[in-house]
């Protein structure tokens, strides 16, 4: 097949695992790549940036699209579809998808970026040599046993 | 957990290394409940219906959409899918009472955004296929990638005549 392959990188919620739907990816070409059960958060990028400022955003405009829809007596339901969409639109650009792909490590693809941010979600520190590093371990293991 | 994260890595590369892939084709899709709490609006993670919060939700919410955004790494949106909800009677049909209103004008950079229903406003496996099939299609035309038909076509077609 000319061309490169897709790849879709997703978390493995129960609907996007369903038989039909890898029926239609394989017959695609595109490949689903399931991240991890419970490291989607620090491994998906769409977590680690995209959807971060949505929330501060969404707020605002909220406010302004209610209290138009309430002074012209529309749905308030309505407003606050639009205003999602509006604050979907105002907060995605591409720097902030570029930087938060880049974050997770997962495109420049880099192994030890992609390690380092699982080691410090999950509170594990990464065995060395060194007396840090040993300290390091000794203390994640201390924070683990008490948690 | 790091023994998954290390073997989903080895898989990873081993699709990296054997194909070309280029940020373009290298793309993040998430589903993100978009809910009203209180008086503002918030986003909401989308849980797997056996897996209960970890703490009892005080406060009331209800939800807006559902949505499904498709991020390419390159920097851009492919496209995103709000998933509302609506009562399906038989045959699948149902009446919905809905106006789609002017927002405001942002910028020129834009996406196709879908709407669609669904009977408990999330994303379900058959709609899930669905959406597959158009983000690979919207893919197919943004990157022009050509089946071994359509290349060859064209240079046999010079040998007819």
């Amino acid at each position: 097949m000319p061309g490169p392959p897709l790849t879709l990188f997703g978390d493995q919620f129960s609907a996007h695992m369903s038989t039909d739907a890898l029926k239609r990816a394989l017959k695609r070409q595109a490949y689903l790549c399931r991240l991890e059960a419970n490291a989607s958060y620090f491994l998906q990028p769409e977590n680690a940036g995209l959807f971060g400022p949505l929330h501060p955003f969404s707020r605002r405009a909220n406010e302004t699209y209610i209290f138009d829809a309430v002074m012209a007596g529309n749905s308030t339901r309505g407003a606050s579809l639009v205003a999602a969409y509006h604050s979907e639109r105002r907060t995605t650009i591409p720097l902030v998808v570029t930087k938060a792909v880049k974050t997770t490590g997962l495109w420049p693809f880099s192994i030890p970026a992609i390690l380092a941010r699982a080691h410090g979600n999950l509170g594990v520190a990464p065995g060395g040599q060194t007396a840090r590093d040993q300290a390091r371990v000794m203390t994640a293991e201390g924070i683990a046993a008490v948690l | 957990m790091i023994i998954n994260v290390t073997g989903f890595l080895k898989k990873l590369t081993e699709i990296l290394s054997t194909h070309h892939c280029t940020p373009a084709s290298e793309m993040n899709f998430d589903e993100t409940s978009i809910v009203v709490k209180g008086e503002s609006l918030t986003t909401q993670r989308v849980i797997h219906a056996s897996k209960g919060p970890a703490n009892a939700s005080l406060t009331c919410s209800s939800t807006v959409a559902s949505l499904l955004t498709f991020a390419v790494a390159s920097g851009s949106i492919l496209i995103s899918v709000y998933v509302l909800k609506a009562k399906f009677k038989e045959y699948g049909q149902s009446c919905v009472n809905f106006v789609v209103k002017p927002a405001t004008r942002i910028t020129h950079r834009s996406w196709p955004g879908y709407l669609c229903w669904t009977d408990n406003g999330f994303l379900n496996a058959q709609l899930f296929g669905r959406v597959l099939n158009l983000v690979a299609e919207k893919w197919e035309v943004r990157n022009a990638r050509a089946s071994p038909d359509t290349v060859w076509r064209p240079v046999l077609g010079s040998y007819e005549h």
